[in-house]
């Protein structure tokens, strides 16, 4: 549960504290006001917990960092890094419409998730990341992200408009 | 005539300055999120759902009736809360943002309703609905600082 409090606190802090009341149309920035775009990670690891809740779901894997790439994220990071990482998933009912549902990750299992480390990279109590896509352990590659956040056009999320 | 445009205008007048020395604002929009909004919307979305691990699914539902009482109280200030974003003064009250903050009196009720029948799944359901309200007032209203 503690886990929960602190991740909607990040949400409503990056989304709510840090931004202003504008009356002309702009674009949700939660994914830069809390995800770096420059930190692109590849984690492979075990699945170890699944939170299916909103307002947005979430993965926590124990990485296997000989297989895992997390690229100037561990360097810059100044305390040991933690094995365990939090992936952010977009809402259950996106993840649903995107072929995800809280039987298609399953604890125990190995995956594949690509996405962006967190701008705050002290990773305590674990690491934490938005996440893109997932690849399950037979193969099929699901986007498991939120489109209109903000978050980079990486060509993950078949409905993203094409530019 | 006069007379009725006189008495229409202290009447008028009159209930201007009623808005202006009844209301007494707290806080402002981000005071009423951070400290209203935010702590009812998160007690709806941590009542619903699971946690699953190698041990097993836990629910994440009101396992007692002050529990789910609980729930029903802060669906409620949800829902209340969409009168307090229009009242005058406090946000741009465009028709776009009165009609954005009404949603959470419907999204809201979703929540009570289901408090009320301890339907866990259309609570979980209902949680879904508040975030893409909220979404979709933060897609029009907010800009980061960056």
């Amino acid at each position: 549960m503690r886990t929960i409090n602190l991740a909607l606190r990040w949400f409503f802090a990056s989304t709510v504290v840090l931004l202003h009341i504008h009356s002309k149309a702009h674009a949700h920035h939660a994914f830069a006001a809390e995800f770096d775009a420059n930190s692109p990670v590849k984690l492979v690891g075990q699945v170890i917990k699944v939170e299916w809740i909103n307002p947005h779901a979430w993965i926590h894997i124990e990485i296997n960092d000989n297989k895992s790439d997390i690229g100037k994220s561990r360097k810059n990071n100044e305390l040991e890094a933690s094995q365990v990482w939090m992936i952010e998933g977009g809402t259950p009912n996106t993840l649903i419409r995107a072929g995800i549902n809280k039987n298609t990750i399953q604890p125990g299992t190995e995956v594949i998730v690509r996405g962006f480390q967190a701008k705050d990279k002290r990773c305590r109590p674990a690491c934490k990341a938005n996440g893109r896509d997932i690849t399950l352990m037979n193969g099929e590659k699901l986007f498991m992200g939120s489109s209109g956040t903000g978050a980079p056009r990486d060509g993950s999320d078949p409905r993203e408009p094409k530019r | 005539m006069y007379k009725l445009f006189i008495l229409s205008l202290i009447i008028a007048l009159h209930s201007v300055g009623s808005d202006e020395h009844h209301y007494h604002y707290s806080f402002d929009v981000h005071g009423l999120m951070e400290h209203v909004l935010y702590p009812s919307s998160a007690v709806i979305w941590q009542s619903a759902g699971s946690v699953i691990t190698l041990q097993g699914e836990q629910s994440l539902a009101p396992t007692t009736e002050q529990e789910w009482h609980n729930v029903e109280d802060h669906a409620a200030i949800i829902m209340e809360t969409s009168n307090l974003l229009i009242m005058p003064g406090r946000g741009p009250n465009d028709e776009e943002w009165i009609a954005l903050s009404q949603q959470l009196i419907t999204t809201g009720g979703l929540a009570f309703k289901a408090a009320q029948a301890r339907d866990s799944q259309a609570l979980f359901d209902a949680g879904g609905a508040l975030y893409q309200s909220c979404l979709a007032c933060h897609e029009k209203y907010l800009i980061s600082d960056e």
